[in-house]
């Protein structure tokens, strides 16, 4: 007992359950009291006319019942009260107002309505982010706002252009699927290095969840999705400003104006610019510790809602980034593929995008709508490592139209849908020799889902897509998701579905190009491919637990996830075969991953939190010459996140990672003095910040990122000669920037 | 063994702890936040305020504070008790849909 108390102290918890009704009327039934005061009325019993299904109100005089589609009357009994019958005609929140029979001979009902989202608990366990917990952390931009998240893993594609790349499950970033406002968002070329694009500050909250998505969204996700909410122009900040400065030479601003000059129409602008201007060498070996650069970034926003159930809402964002990174004294105007004098990278990145949205409520039946979304964007990149030279555009349309109904009630609900993604890729790399690869893909598809309530106690959504790939033909997916609640406090989940994707060779492997390695395809000019390959195919299994507690009058909760990936179709990615080759080849064999996770949220003293977790993994491929772990995955880690408030709004948060070993690439094949160890050495990162809340109106922060000052040793091979036949910087297994201290401020009007 | 039941159920009475419920007039979760963070005081463990039923759950150590001395610190946030109420130039400076006084039970979107 005492072991188990001590654990659950040391947790931490990462999840926040939505505790969110399907579409269910909610409503509270209340009597007056003499005084003219209002008491709950406990124990009255609630149904629809023509069906006998009742349900009764709690202690608290509150009940939740499902809507019905074939009526819309209501009948309320209590003890000692009169029965009533009320007309429901929308909305789903209901206050009833039950007259004494003692005191009155006639009934009076009154009654109000709560008009709010579609909302439902979710079959899937995601996690919230809020902006509370995104200001944990300096982000700066989307890749590094998961800091504080234990489900999402960050890692290091190369030692020079300072970029970061997620994981999750154990699965490269690629494999989990970005969306914006619930729209495909950063994907295709853009996915190493789009989660820059987006700005922290304007982010208004992320949802985490893991395993495989709804078909509704597509049919890419394969570990798990991560939705990006932006900050909605009818918020009450009309003004939103934000600065950082950090001792490694990056500035930022953020401004965001929002507006609502009437009650139907509301718009926003966004604007970030940044720059990286400090030449720094923290760990001395002669190359730049975080590139150069420059990003401009603006988003516009608006929204219509008519109030008669038409809402509309577009967007359009550019932005342009620049980078520049390389020997410390590299400068753009020495890029020379002729002399191979001094070593540079660039990455040169332009993007336009942008998305509208249509949604009609039906007035009448609150529960049937249609939504419309469609979205464009355009990509370029022009960039150069070394004398490797990539150039890509990619130029993307989504759209896709869902209807939702009920069948029945609202025990019983569909979506049903069409869409479209099309992404024209046109892409030149030069790696010893010159490569064109073009291609256009069309994929059509419908799907279905149906999702099956029982009160708040049970969910099953079961859904399945049909699309048609111009290249691929067609494919079939089925997901399906369980939600069993027995208790409010304790959630059973589990999930099991198929997902696919091209798999953009690459842009994901954009890293490996800073190096001497010489990229193998396979046959890269198979036509009606994508660089040789089909499709990427895998199997989601998964389940978890969460539940809540309260111990010692204060709040918790725990939870545990496991789940197994596995693929039928994989490109793998081979730098183990060859130490001067990336080989590129299709699976062969098993390729599989095992995940797990415990998490402990607790609060043992007032305006403490404690965030304590675990995650455990096995990813493991076949690869031509062996089943192989692969590599820069750690097996284990442990995360400690403490957040302090004080009641005069000072914030203390630390948060701790521990990152244990990774598999490091075979460099078997190199003469003795260019080897690398197998394995790399386990780190801890601590972050620490202290912000301070001025009147509700004005924060500030200072922290420091990497307190020990862990940099990773020998992060490039053969930094020396970077033209020569062992360079590689893309060994990259922990931080290569030391430690930093930065300090900004947020001000809200 | 009878000396250690003892022991325990003798620690129990001496850290032991009050539960009342009253009513605390408010609108919506603004206001919730509000209220729960008035009490949040020394002898406080915790206090829960239902939006629906306007109903107060306090848990709290009688020892170290008075159910009276934490409904003058919710009335102090402009929120009124059946006993105590909140200052009208306090009251006056929450946000519109908070002012419980004038439009009851509304509720925020």
């Amino acid at each position: 007992m005492k072991v188990f108390l001590v654990f659950l102290l040391g947790m931490i918890s990462i999840m926040k359950l939505s505790a969110q009704n399907a579409i269910v009327l909610n409503g509270v039934v209340v009597e007056t009291t003499q005084k003219g005061g209002i008491e709950p009325i406990a124990g009255a019993i609630v149904h629809w006319i023509g069906n006998i299904r009742a349900v009764s109100t709690d202690s608290n005089g509150v009940f939740h019942i499902p809507i019905e589609a074939k009526s819309n009357q209501l009948v309320v009994q209590a003890l000692g009260f009169k029965n009533d019958t009320i007309t429901v005609n929308g909305g789903n929140y209901l206050k009833v107002l039950m007259i004494s029979k003692r005191n009155f001979a006639d009934a009076v009902i009154s009654y109000e309505r709560k008009s709010s989202e579609v909302s439902f608990i979710d079959p899937w366990k995601t996690t919230i982010m809020n902006e509370k917990e995104l200001f944990k952390a300096a982000c700066c931009n989307l890749s590094e706002s998961f800091e504080t998240n234990p489900s999402v893993d960050v890692a290091y594609s190369d030692a020079i252009t300072g970029s970061k790349q997620i994981q999750m499950l154990g699965l490269a970033g690629q494999y989990t699927q970005m969306s914006m406002e619930q729209m495909p968002g950063i994907r295709g070329i853009a996915t190493n290095f789009g989660l820059n694009y987006i700005p922290g500050t304007w982010v208004n909250s992320i949802q985490v969840s893991k395993g495989m998505g709804s078909v509704v969204n597509g049919f890419e996700s394969i570990s798990g999705q991560i939705n990006v909410e932006l900050h909605k122009p009818v918020v009450k900040e009309k003004v939103y400003l934000n600065a950082y400065a950090s001792q490694g030479g990056r500035y930022e601003t953020n401004l965001v104006l929002a507006f609502q000059p009437t009650k139907k129409f509301s718009h926003a602008l966004f604007l970030h610019g940044s720059t990286y201007s400090l030449r720094m060498d923290q760990n001395k070996d002669g190359y730049l510790d975080n590139p150069l650069g420059e990003q401009a970034n603006i988003l516009y926003r608006m929204f219509i809602d008519n109030k008669t159930g038409l809402v509309f809402h577009a967007s359009v964002q550019y932005v342009k980034d620049k980078k520049i990174g390389g020997q410390v004294n590299f400068k753009e105007s020495m890029q020379d593929t002729a002399n191979n004098t001094v070593y540079g990278t660039k990455i040169d990145a332009e993007r336009l995008s942008g998305f509208i949205k249509l949604g009609y409520v039906f007035p009448r039946f609150k529960y049937r709508s249609v939504g419309f979304q469609a979205n464009a964007s355009n990509q370029k990149y022009d960039n150069y490592f070394g004398n490797n030279l990539y150039k890509g555009e990619q130029t993307s349309y989504y759209a896709n139209l869902i209807y939702q109904d009920i069948i029945g009630n609202t025990n019983h609900r569909i979506r049903a849908g069409f869409s479209n993604q099309t992404d024209i890729v046109d892409e030149k790399l030069f790696n010893k020799q010159a490569y064109v690869f073009i291609r256009n893909e069309q994929v059509s598809g419908a799907f279905t889902e149906y999702t099956y309530s029982y009160l708040a106690i049970f969910t099953l959504v079961a859904g399945a897509r049909i699309d048609y790939h111009n290249y691929f033909d067609w494919k079939f997916i089925p997901r399906l998701h369980l939600r069993y609640a027995p208790l409010a406090t304790t959630v059973f989940r589990a999930v099991a579905g198929k997902g696919w994707r091209t798999s953009n060779v690459i842009s994901e492997n954009m890293g490996t190009l800073i190096s001497a390695r010489t990229w193998n395809f396979t046959n890269a000019f198979l036509p009606k491919t994508a660089y040789g390959f089909s499709p990427e195919e895998a199997w989601n299994f998964g389940v978890n637990v969460n539940h809540e507690f309260k111990l010692n009058y204060q709040k918790g909760s725990f939870g545990i996830d496991y789940y197994y990936t596995v693929f039928d179709k994989q490109v793998l990615v081979d730098r183990d075969a060859n130490a001067q080759q990336v080989q590129f080849y299709q699976l062969n064999g098993a390729s599989y991953s095992r995940s797990l996770q415990l998490q402990l949220d607790y609060q043992p003293i007032r305006r403490f939190d404690v965030r304590f977790a675990y995650r455990w993994l096995d990813v493991k491929t076949q690869y031509n010459q062996a089943l192989l772990s692969v590599p820069m995955i750690a097996q284990n880690r442990w995360f400690v996140n403490l957040s302090y408030t004080t009641k005069s709004k000072w914030n203390f948060d630390l948060t701790a990672n521990w990152v244990g070993q990774k598999r490091i690439p075979s460099t078997q094949g190199n003469p003795e003095p260019m080897r690398l160890n197998n394995q790399s050495d386990p780190f801890t990162m601590i972050n620490a910040q202290v912000s301070k809340s001025f009147k509700k109106r004005i924060d500030v922060y200072v922290g420091c990122e990497n307190i020990f000052n862990f940099q990773q040793p020998n992060a490039i091979l053969d930094g020396a000669t970077p033209f020569g036949t062992y360079f590689d910087a893309s060994m990259t297994w922990g931080p290569v920037f030391g430690r930093m201290f930065y300090g900004g401020f947020r001000y809200k009007i | 063994m009878g000396v250690m039941l003892f022991t325990l159920s003798a620690s129990a009475q001496k850290s032991k702890t009050e539960k009342v419920i009253f009513k605390v007039y408010g609108n919506c979760p603004q206001c919730q936040s509000r209220i729960t963070d008035a009490c949040d005081l020394k002898g406080v463990k915790s206090a829960e305020w239902d939006v629906d039923t306007k109903m107060m759950t306090l848990i709290y150590n009688p020892n170290k504070i008075t159910v009276d001395k934490v409904q003058d610190a919710i009335a102090a946030s402009g929120h009124d008790t059946e006993t105590k109420k909140a200052p009208d130039e306090v009251y006056s400076k929450l946000p519109d849909c908070c002012l419980y006084r004038e439009k009851p039970n509304t509720h925020h979107d």
